[in-house]
């Protein structure tokens, strides 16, 4: 009895806790009123509270909202899609949504719904296993559109293809091994290149191709900290298994330059010893 | 008077009600009875030192800013770590948590009421002008440059929170009854083996060390272990070995050459037959790790971290693994019965004929991750967001963090903080090679399969090759069963990104200008791609394991 009553008072005692705090000066302030209701949605879609998002979004466009209305709608699709908790009529609404606007006149929106369309098909509802079928080779990537979206949908394409179905000499895959300069957009170049890179060492047993496509992702940089790392390495190893030691070394010599701190470096370090011993 | 004894629990009630009301008023009444803005911090650590060390830091920065003109206080709750989750999700639903809080483990909580700190890390610290961090981006003062996955979120791209303190494991030994050990005659010669402290410097010395420990309590008819070890302390410091005898074979099967461990890759390997508990590095790790486990008490592994406190503190087991951020406490325990000190267990050296072949090197702890997750709450007013930063930011300063350390006796978070000379063998040791293959990945389901057989391991009458045969098809299975049910959470991380990447890329269209947005986009697309072929991979795995 007696935990019980100590119990019950440490809960009432943290409402009176909450009930003073609440009346405290700045209380007020942790809950902004300034904020439109679009900014509110984009803030907090941009953090993942897709479901958060998705009434602030339906507030702005409820007040007609005419500039960025499209990508408003965009917005809410996009948060429909992957609300949590997930269920198929979201995503079947999101779909309904992105159909809509796959007719849109603006700029850059209309190849964002388009490949939304595609993607839900192939990624989320999966309703069609054949992917030789080519449907969004020939239908969605239109190759006079240069949109973010438009190279996006060939990164995915590509992904897949070569990831799960290649057999190495498919037409395909022959394509898309050459089709690297139809992205130009920097993020998603360079993993194209870090792709096809993978492709062609995890599943083609190629490392003197697959070194030099690391080395062109590695070039574009990337903004994963971890990836520009992890890829410095790969192209130094690849490298060296494919008999180019001088590339090889120069790339474990980088890796411990700029990264000394790494857990690797001692190792990186004593490669380019090792490779140094074989050049002299 | 027997009337009110049914209503006793009521008046109980009553009473301890309105006492607390009575102390959480004065309290608040105190916070808000003057202008002076209120920084409160929240914490779970009530390891003995650590909150009279926050406290003093707190009234050192409260100085410094009056210094400046700028008047702040500074005030601590220390939570028991039992309900922290549950009273830190009260407070901030109710709207009145703190300014810093140790942060939830909830994504969606973090997003919702925690400010990215992404652009403030990326500055310097401003505490650190005029010392040898001057100049440095805050970020880059911390051990791990604030990337690892405990101050980096990698799902909301953002730095939310600012660790103070880094974890190792070491083994903590009675100094005194060391001494008395190596002293005795039974003990002859074991001196020459050890350093000037009686402390093992190779794999081969400790071992030697504690057979001298099982000869002294042999002949002095004393129950007494080398060493005390619980089943979460111990399973570090085990991993560490372990790992140790895996460096090759990870160098072996890295097909694509980044040399970490990759679960996902690493498993392809298994269960392609490239390796296997049988493969003779992984063998010898279970030998090696046997070694160690036999000079624990039988059972250890079933332990908790009291029951190994209470071997060692009743003076039953000479030394004791456990974590760093344990010595004050053990000290305290010892009082002054004996005294305190710890070593690294060294691990075998690459010349050592039986394990050495296994290894590149000395196994690392530069990937050790830097803790403490204390984090800002947003929604509040500028001036207190300030303050809070700036308090973070002298915490962990070159001078705040060495007199955190100085005060707490626990680990400073930063590069190049000197700590007092008992804190040395606890840093960690940067120097090294990257570990090998950990078999559990940290994955609860496969490591239990790994524990359950594990008293045949440590049994003095059980065995490497028992162990494997108990274990070895059930660990095959559960890598198999692991690695394509991670499937469907890969797929729904990568779907959830394509909806981040949408919603970024909406922005950079609304707003050109936001380069912050261009870099996160750049972050999502990184990372959404090497989990979106991952996965494409591990299914054409499937499918041709399946054929």
């Amino acid at each position: 009895m007696r935990s019980v009553s100590i119990a019950v008072a440490h809960q009432l005692g943290l409402l009176v806790l909450f009930t003073v705090s609440a009346c405290s000066p700045d209380a007020g302030e942790r809950t902004s009123s300034k904020i439109q209701p679009a900014e509110l949605g984009w803030e907090l879609a941009s953090r993942s509270l897709f479901a958060q998002a998705i009434p602030y979004f339906e507030k702005a466009l409820e007040h007609n909202v005419v500039q960025d209305r499209a990508w408003l709608e965009f917005g809410r699709a996009v948060c429909l899609l992957n609300r949590q908790p997930r269920s198929g009529a979201s995503i079947e609404e999101a779909l309904g949504e992105f159909m809509r606007l796959s007719q849109s006149d603006v700029s850059g929106l209309r190849s964002a719904a388009v490949f939304f369309v595609w993607r839900i098909n192939d990624f989320y509802l999966e309703t069609s296993n054949d992917h030789s079928d080519q449907r969004y080779a020939n239908v969605i990537i239109d190759a006079g559109d240069v949109s973010f979206y438009n190279q996006f949908g060939k990164l995915k394409y590509a992904t897949k293809h070569l990831m799960l179905f290649s057999n190495g000499s498919d037409d395909t895959t022959k394509e898309l091994l050459e089709s690297s300069a139809a992205i130009t957009d920097n993020s998603l170049a360079r993993n194209f290149e870090r792709i096809v890179g993978e492709f062609l060492v995890l599943t083609e047993g190629l490392p003197d191709e697959g070194w030099v496509r690391f080395a062109n992702a590695e070039r574009l940089g990337f903004d994963q900290i971890r990836l520009k790392r992890d890829v410095l390495l790969i192209v130094a190893r690849q490298a060296e298994r494919a008999g180019e030691h001088d590339i090889a070394q120069a790339y474990y010599a980088r890796f411990a330059k700029e990264y000394p701190r790494d857990v690797r470096t001692k190792w990186a370090t004593d490669q380019v010893a090792r490779l140094q011993g074989m050049l002299q | 008077m027997k009337k009110w004894v049914p209503y006793g629990g009521l008046i109980l009630l009553l009473v301890a009600f309105l006492g607390s009301a009575i102390v959480v008023s004065l309290r608040t009444a105190d916070e808000f009875s003057s202008d002076i803005p209120v920084i409160r911090f929240a914490h779970w650590q009530l390891e003995s030192g650590l909150r009279e060390a926050f406290d003093e830091i707190a009234r050192s920065f409260e100085a410094l800013e009056r210094k400046n003109g700028r008047e702040v206080k500074v005030i601590q709750t220390a939570v028991p770590s039992q309900i922290y989750a549950s009273w830190s999700r009260t407070q901030l639903i109710g709207g009145t948590a703190p300014e810093i809080m140790m942060l939830p483990s909830n994504d969606e909580l973090l997003a919702r009421y925690f400010k990215p700190l992404t652009e403030v890390v990326d500055a310097p610290n401003p505490f650190n002008a005029s010392t040898p961090l001057e100049g440095y981006a805050w970020r880059e003062t911390f051990l791990d440059g604030l990337q690892s996955p405990g101050n980096f979120n990698e799902r909301l791209l953002e730095n939310y929170s600012i660790p103070f303190t880094v974890l190792t494991v070491r083994v903590f030994y009675n100094s005194e009854l060391l001494a008395n050990i190596v002293n005795d005659p039974v003990s002859s010669g074991i001196k020459e083996d050890l350093s000037h402290n009686f402390t093992p410097e190779t794999f081969e010395s400790f071992i030697l060390l504690c057979h001298a420990i099982r000869r002294y309590a042999m002949a002095h008819n004393l129950t007494l272990v080398p060493l005390a070890g619980s089943r979460t302390d111990s399973k570090t410091l085990l991993d560490r070995f372990q790992t140790s005898q895996t460096q090759r074979l990870l160098l072996e099967i890295d097909q694509l050459g980044q040399l970490r461990t990759s679960h996902g890759l690493d498993s392809i390997q298994l269960l392609k037959g490239s390796w296997s508990l049988e493969t003779p590095a992984v063998r010898d790790g279970l030998s090696l790790i046997r070694e160690i486990g036999l000079q624990m008490p039988v059972g250890f592994f079933q332990m908790g971290r009291e029951d190994a406190l209470f071997y060692f503190a009743q003076e039953r087991a000479v030394m004791m693994v456990t974590g760093a951020w344990d010595a004050p406490s053990l000290q305290s325990q010892a009082g002054d019965r004996f005294t305190v000190r710890a070593f690294p267990l060294p691990l075998p050296s690459i010349n050592d004929e039986t394990y050495g072949q296994n290894m590149l090197g000395l196994v690392s702890e530069a990937g050790v991750s830097p803790f403490g997750n204390l984090g800002v709450l947003q929604g509040i007013n500028t001036q207190k967001q300030e303050l809070a930063i700036r308090f973070l930011q002298y915490l962990t300063s070159y001078e705040g963090n060495q007199r955190f350390s100085q005060l707490s006796s626990w680990l400073p978070a930063l590069h190049g903080v000197p700590v007092e000379e008992m804190l040395e063998p606890l840093m960690p040791q940067l120097d090294g090679y990257p570990p090998g293959i950990a078999l559990g990945k940290n994955q609860a389901d496969l490591e239990r399969v790994l524990t359950r057989h594990q008293h045949v391991l440590f049994d003095p009458e059980g065995s490497v090759d028992d162990y494997i045969d108990a274990v070895g098809d059930k660990y095959r299975e559960e890598v198999r069963r692991w690695l394509f049910n991670r499937q469907d959470n890969r797929k729904r991380t990568v779907q959830q990104q394509d909806s981040q990447i949408a919603i970024l890329y909406a922005l950079t269209q609304i707003n050109p200008e936001e380069l912050r947005e261009q870099h996160r986009l750049g972050l999502v697309i990184d990372g959404q791609q090497s989990g979106e072929s991952e996965y494409y991979f591990i299914e054409r795995m499937r499918r041709e394991l399946a054929e």
